[in-house]
C-alpha cells in the first residue's frame, strides 16, 4: 500500500500566528439563503467537472472574498472562507490563508491506490478506527511525533444531507515545535492526505471540518 | 452506614474527600449525583433537550440572532455535613488557565459555527447592519460583559460572554443566571419589537460549561458520616444550556419557546485536577483516637490528657487547570453537538 512521502518544509518552517480580530460572520448586509448542496449515494459531494482543478469564488461567501478550490480529479473541494492561494508544490497541492484570525497553510496528496477498492466506502468507514497503526508512518516519516489519534468527523453544515465522512486524524508535533493536524481518507479509489498548520490542533480541526468536503469522485459514484 | 463514633474511631481520613466513587468504593457512604443521568456527548439527542412551542420556528424564514452567550462556571464547590455538623466537609474547585480573550475567542468560533449552520438550513439569517439599524434593536438593554454570577442558592460562580462584536443581551427568561429580575421585562419588550420589525423570529442562545461533577453524601442530622467528592471534566450544563426563540407579529407582545437541555452531558477531558490545599483535624482525631485505644487513660490517671475533638472537619481546594488547546476543542465539541440539536428543531419546523 503506497504511503505518501511528504517534504513538508514549508509547514515545518511555519510559526503560530498571533490572534487577530474576529470578524462578526453577520457582518454586512444580509445575505440571500443557501441551497442546498448535491451528494451521491455514498455521501460524495457532486462537484461539477467544469470546474475541476479550477480556484472559483464561492457565491456564498462573496462578501468575504471566499473561495473553492475543486480538486484535478474531483476528490475533494477545499474553500477559503476569506480567500487565499493555492499552488502546486511537488506533489503536494498547498493552501495558504487565514482562517477566521489565523494564517493557516494546508497541503494535499492524491494517492490512487485499490488497495481499498473491494471495500465499498460504508465499509471502510465503518472500519476506520482500525486504519492508524498501517499510516501512522504517513505523519513520522515526515519527522512529526504524534501526540494525538482522534478519527475526525466532517459534519459541518453542506454535507449533512449525507452520513458525515469519518476521516483519520492525527495531532502531531515537529521537533521544532510547529504543530501539524494530519488526515487521511481512504477510499476505493484511493487516499486522500491533507494537512494544516497554523496554530493548535483544535483550530486545525476546525479548518479541516468546515472547509474540506470529499467529492463523489472519492466514492465512487459518477 | 458508619456513626460519628466510628468515624472518630476510623478518623477522619475515611471520610475526607476523595475523588468521586473512592467513598462508594469503601463501602462507606454512597455518594449521590447532584443529577443521576450522565449523557455522553456521543449520546446526546432531542430527548435529552426539552423542547416546547417549536411552532413559533415556523413563523418566518427570516432569523435575527442579537446575541449569542458562553458560559464557564469559574468556581464550584460542595459541602456535608453529619451528626448535626458534629463532622463537616467540603471542597472549593476553581477552574484556572482560562481568561476572557480566550473565551471571547471560544464564543467567536462557537457563534461562526452556530451561523453557518442556520445558513445551511435554507433560512434566511439577517445582517448585522440591519440589525442594528432597527429602532428595536436600540431599546435593548446591554449588560455587563463579561457577566460574573453566583446564582441564588447555587455553588457555582458562572462568567458569561459574547464574541467581542456582540452585545450580551439577557432577559428575565435566562434566570438564573441573568441579571433580569422576573419584573424585568425590558428586553422581552425589545426583543418582541425586533422580531415585528425585522419580520423575523429572534434566537438568543447559551451554551454554558462546566468543568466538575460535584458528589456529597448531603446534611445529616443522625447519621456520623459526610463525603464529597469531585469528577472532572468539562459537561455541558442542564438548565442554562438552551436557545430561546420568540417571534411577535406586533411590539407589544408575541410568543416564544425553548429548546433547553434537561440533562447533564458529558463532553471530555480539557485539563488536569489539581489538590492544591486542605484544612482538616484529621491530626487532632487521631491523637484522640490512639489515647483511647492504648491503656494510659487506665495506667496514668494523671497524664495530660488530649482533649476529646468535639468537630470532625475537612475542607480541600481544588484547581482543575485546563489545557487551552484541549479546552477549545472540547468547548467547540460541545457546541457544535448542542447546535446540531437547535437545527434540528428549526428544520422540523419551516415556514410553510
Amino acid at each position: 500500500m503506497p504511503i505518501a512521502q511528504l517534504s513538508l518544509s514549508v509547514i515545518v518552517s511555519l510559526l503560530a500566528a498571533p490572534a487577530l480580530a474576529q470578524v462578526n460572520p453577520l457582518a454586512g448586509e444580509t445575505k440571500a439563503p443557501s441551497t442546498a448542496v448535491a451528494t451521491d449515494a455514498a455521501g460524495g459531494l457532486i462537484l461539477p467537472p467544469a470546474s475541476w482543478g479550477k480556484l472559483e469564488p464561492d457565491p456564498a461567501l462573496a462578501a468575504t472574498g471566499g473561495v473553492n478550490f475543486y480538486d484535478e480529479l474531483g476528490w475533494y473541494r477545499f474553500t477559503m472562507a476569506d480567500g487565499g492561494t493555492t499552488s502546486i508544490d511537488g506533489t503536494m497541492r498547498k493552501f495558504e490563508f487565514t482562517a477566521g484570525t489565523l494564517p493557516t497553510t494546508c497541503f494535499a496528496v492524491r494517492v490512487p491506490d485499490t488497495s481499498f477498492a473491494k471495500f465499498p466506502v460504508s465499509q471502510i468507514q465503518a472500519e476506520i478506527e482500525t486504519l492508524y497503526a498501517p499510516f501512522d508512518v504517513l505523519v513520522t516519516t515526515a519527522g512529526f511525533n504524534i501526540e494525538h489519534r482522534e478519527t475526525l468527523v466532517l459534519d459541518a453544515p453542506g454535507q449533512r444531507a449525507a452520513a458525515p465522512f469519518k476521516l483519520l486524524a492525527w495531532d502531531s508535533r515537529h521537533p521544532n515545535g510547529t504543530r501539524a493536524t494530519w488526515v487521511m481518507m481512504p477510499s476505493p479509489v484511493g487516499q486522500l492526505t491533507f494537512a494544516c498548520a497554523g496554530d493548535s490542533p483544535g483550530h486545525h480541526r476546525e479548518v479541516i471540518q468546515r472547509y474540506l468536503r470529499i467529492g463523489s469522485a472519492m466514492t465512487g459514484a459518477k | 452506614m458508619i456513626d460519628r463514633r466510628g468515624l472518630i474511631k476510623q478518623g477522619l481520613g475515611a471520610a475526607g474527600v476523595l475523588a468521586a466513587g473512592g467513598l462508594a468504593a469503601g463501602g462507606l457512604v454512597k455518594p449521590a449525583l447532584a443529577r443521576d443521568t450522565m449523557v455522553p456527548l456521543t449520546g446526546m439527542g432531542p430527548g435529552n433537550f426539552n423542547i416546547s412551542m417549536t411552532k413559533v420556528l415556523a413563523r418566518s424564514a427570516r432569523i435575527v440572532i442579537p446575541s449569542y452567550r458562553f458560559g464557564m462556571v469559574l468556581r464550584s464547590g460542595i459541602g456535608a455535613s453529619g451528626g448535626s455538623g458534629t463532622t463537616t466537609t467540603d471542597l472549593v474547585a476553581d477552574l484556572v488557565g482560562m481568561d476572557v480573550a480566550m473565551m471571547r475567542g471560544i464564543a467567536h468560533r462557537m457563534f461562526s459555527d452556530f451561523v453557518e449552520r442556520l445558513r445551511a438550513t435554507g433560512r434566511t439569517v439577517v445582517g448585522w447592519d440591519e440589525i442594528a439599524g432597527a429602532a428595536a434593536y436600540k431599546k435593548l438593554e446591554e449588560s455587563r460583559d463579561p457577566f460574573v454570577k453566583k446564582p441564588f442558592a447555587d455553588a457555582r460562580t458562572i462568567a458569561l460572554v459574547t464574541p467581542e462584536y456582540l452585545p450580551l443581551i439577557m432577559g428575565h427568561f435566562d434566570a438564573p443566571l441573568s441579571d433580569k429580575s422576573p419584573f424585568s421585562l425590558g428586553n422581552l419588550r425589545a426583543i418582541n419589537a425586533l422580531s415585528a420589525e425585522l419580520k423575523a423570529l429572534v434566537l438568543v442562545p447559551r451554551i454554558v460549561f462546566d468543568f466538575a461533577a460535584l458528589t456529597g453524601s448531603g446534611h445529616r442530622v443522625y447519621g456520623g458520616a459526610a463525603s464529597v467528592g469531585i469528577q472532572p471534566g468539562l459537561y455541558l450544563v442542564p438548565l442554562l444550556t438552551d436557545m430561546m426563540f420568540f417571534h411577535a407579529k406586533i411590539a407589544l407582545a408575541g410568543e416564544g419557546g425553548m429548546v433547553k437541555l434537561e440533562d447533564r452531558v458529558a463532553v471530555g477531558q480539557a485539563g488536569t485536577l489539581v489538590k492544591t490545599g486542605s484544612v482538616n483535624n484529621r491530626e487532632e482525631i487521631e491523637r484522640w483516637n490512639s489515647y483511647v485505644r492504648s491503656n494510659a487513660w487506665w495506667t496514668q490517671p494523671n497524664m495530660a490528657a488530649p482533649d476529646r475533638p468535639s468537630l470532625g472537619y475537612d475542607y480541600s481546594t481544588y484547581q482543575y487547570r485546563v489545557d487551552p488547546d484541549q479546552l477549545t476543542t472540547a468547548c467547540l465539541d460541545g457546541a457544535r453537538a448542542a447546535h446540531g440539536i437547535f437545527m434540528g428543531a428549526i428544520n422540523a419546523n419551516r415556514p410553510a
